[in-house]
């Protein structure tokens, strides 16, 4: 196995500074580990990240829109919610042996937003996802401050497209006041669909509890925001396959 | 100001979401307490499966001055979504004290449903907000659909930016829409453009970048769409996209024309946001109807060269030419987010 500077070289996090190993191995924009809003302890290994990098992974760029408006109180649960959301995403994706490798995070400010921090239309998210881009080898995934449609929670493509500046590289992976839980849920779900995951039903929810708790369930089939996160083998396959994921870090 | 949104106890968590076998009485006592987080998810829940419900409950949340912002932003969106003279009039009324957070939705919804009434409340409006993206369109779109022309969207706005299409153009693959297919969705399209009925017949499907499109002529277009055309201003039609997720139709574009006493009148293919996104020009010679479009918008759109004619007796697109290319322009005109560095605890 890589050493672990040898690691953060390979995924692209600069090692000639200080480094943290929860923020720049892990990707927690607060340096430290996200509080689960069961109460539970939420642990990370390092060996086993070391080890999900060494297999194929991914990169994020978390863009933060409008989130300068929230109180302080507001601001540190949002911080929380979204490091939760890449816990959660990795270890759902390390059930089908998908890591998540680098996570930078960005923000859009709510002036700068022209009005895309609060998405009232599926076209707006577009927009969003249009206007803004990170250059470099990560899904942009953009965390709004609001989503006032009732047409939907997140919005991806599927897949998402390979080159930053096509028409698909974005996804809108969630909006921030809702319960760190699904918030979490659709973070993992938009991304599933942006590396080309298909719902697993069609206009009426399945049937059996297996296809119920499976992450691409959509929010109001799911059994569970916490529970209903599992993925099957060939899922993995479909992830793993995309020309987002990065060959693994020997 | 805007109002703060109520706060729960530390460490206290919003619900997630409401359990899936809540009946609507049940969903709609979780309404009864508006400053409430679970509020939001009731309506949101009515929306999604008693969407006649939610469409009382959302008028009676606009019309409540006392309600907190985020709760008001998804009624006055969800009004948006249901034609009626009350709910335009609720929208009217808020359009004059709502806070900027929630006007944006309430002239949204207003350009989607609203007729002249309408128009006239946004054309009152003053102050910053009154010249904002958002009540421009909505003026916009109201006039268009009442093929009035004093809020006409010039196709130059884009001219500065076009591309000119690759060498090497991909041909844009265009198939018939049978109309047993845009049936079958009528009632999500129908929801999506509540005050602009789009016919079954003489649709067209194409694939642009990952997502499946439609374009839907306006059922107003009738037997004689270069009589009406060339008449006055109108929403002409609209291109609709299939979303992934969350599973279903939803509006691309308006395409909306400038018609007016002249043989050849302007074509922009707009967003609901107000953005311009394409522009050409349709040609009325007699009963022939033809069009171009060849102005792009990156980042929004890649470049292109659209030509055909619509048939006259089938009232059908034919599209003559049909390619896209990729856009030079889009990375230089997209912006790169702040990079956010450590922040202690």
């Amino acid at each position: 196995m890589r050493s672990l500077t040898s690691t953060l070289d390979c995924i692209g996090v600069g090692t000639g500074r200080n480094v943290s190993v929860l923020r720049d191995l892990f990707g927690f924009f607060r340096g430290r580990l996200p509080d689960d809003p069961t109460g539970a302890a939420v642990t990370v290994s390092l060996q086993a990240q070391l080890r999900a990098l060494a297999g194929r992974h991914v990169h994020l760029n978390v863009i933060s829109v409008g989130l300068d408006t929230l109180d302080a109180t507001g601001q540190r649960d949002a911080d929380n919610k979204i490091d939760y959301a890449i816990h959660r995403t990795r270890t759902i994706y390390a059930t089908v042996s998908l890591g998540v490798g680098r996570v930078e995070h960005y923000a859009i400010s709510a002036a700068d937003s022209a009005g895309r921090d609060d998405l009232g239309s599926e076209g707006e998210a577009d927009d969003l996802s249009d206007e803004w881009s990170v250059p470099n080898d990560g899904i942009d995934a953009f965390v709004v401050r609001n989503i006032s449609d009732t047409d939907f929670v997140g919005i991806s493509p599927r897949p998402g497209d390979c080159d930053k500046g096509d028409k698909d590289d974005g996804l809108v992976a969630g909006e921030i006041n809702r319960g760190a839980e699904a918030f979490s849920r659709t973070f993992a779900h938009e991304i599933g669909h942006y590396l080309n995951l298909p719902h697993n039903h069609g206009d009426d929810c399945p049937d059996t509890t297996a296809e119920q708790n499976n992450l691409m369930a959509q929010t109001r089939c799911a059994i569970s925001a916490r529970t209903s996160v599992l993925l099957t083998g060939a899922q993995g396959t479909t992830m793993r396959g995309r020309c987002q994921t990065r060959s693994g870090c020997p | 100001m805007s109002t703060p949104e109520p706060r729960r106890p530390d460490g206290e968590e919003a619900p997630d979401q409401l359990p899936s076998g809540l009946d609507r009485d049940a969903v709609v006592a979780l309404l009864r307490d508006r400053r409430q987080p679970e509020a939001r998810l009731a309506l949101k829940t009515l929306s999604l499966r008693f969407p006649d419900l939610a469409e009382a409950q959302a008028r009676s949340i606009v019309a409540d001055r006392g309600t907190p912002e985020a709760l008001r932003a998804v009624a006055a969106t969800e009004l948006g979504y249901h034609v009626g003279p009350d709910n335009e009039r609720e929208l009217v009324r808020a359009l004059r004290d709502a806070p900027p957070t929630v006007l944006k939705h309430v002239a949204r919804s207003l350009g989607r449903i609203g007729g002249a009434d309408a128009l006239a409340a946004l054309e009152r409006a003053t102050g910053p907000a009154a010249s904002s993206p958002a009540l421009r369109f909505a003026r916009a779109l109201i006039a268009y659909r009442l093929g009035r022309d004093d809020h006409r969207i010039d196709p130059r706005e884009i001219a500065a930016v076009t591309e000119p299409i690759d060498a090497e153009p991909t041909p844009l693959e265009l198939r018939d829409v049978p109309e047993s297919a845009v049936e079958a969705v009528r009632d999500a399209i129908t929801r999506e453009l509540p005050a602009t009925p789009v016919a079954a017949r003489g649709s067209v499907r194409f694939r642009c970048g990952n997502s499946l499109h439609w374009v839907l002529l306006a059922q107003e277009l009738g037997d004689d769409p270069a009589q009406r055309l060339a008449r006055a201003p109108m929403v002409a039609g609209v291109v609709l996209k299939f979303r992934e997720c969350p599973g279903h139709w939803s509006l691309d574009e308006y395409l909306l024309t400038n018609g007016g006493g002249t043989g050849v009148v302007d074509l922009v293919g707009v967003r609901d946001s107000g953005i311009v996104v394409h522009a050409g020009s349709v040609r009325v010679d007699g009963a022939a109807v033809s069009f171009e479009l060849g102005a792009n918008n990156p980042p929004y759109s890649r470049p292109l060269e659209l030509g055909g004619v619509v048939e006259q007796v089938t009232g059908s697109i034919a599209f003559r030419r049909a390619v896209v290319g990729r856009s030079r322009g889009a990375l230089g005109r997209t912006r790169t987010p702040q990079r956010l560095e450590v922040v202690p605890d």
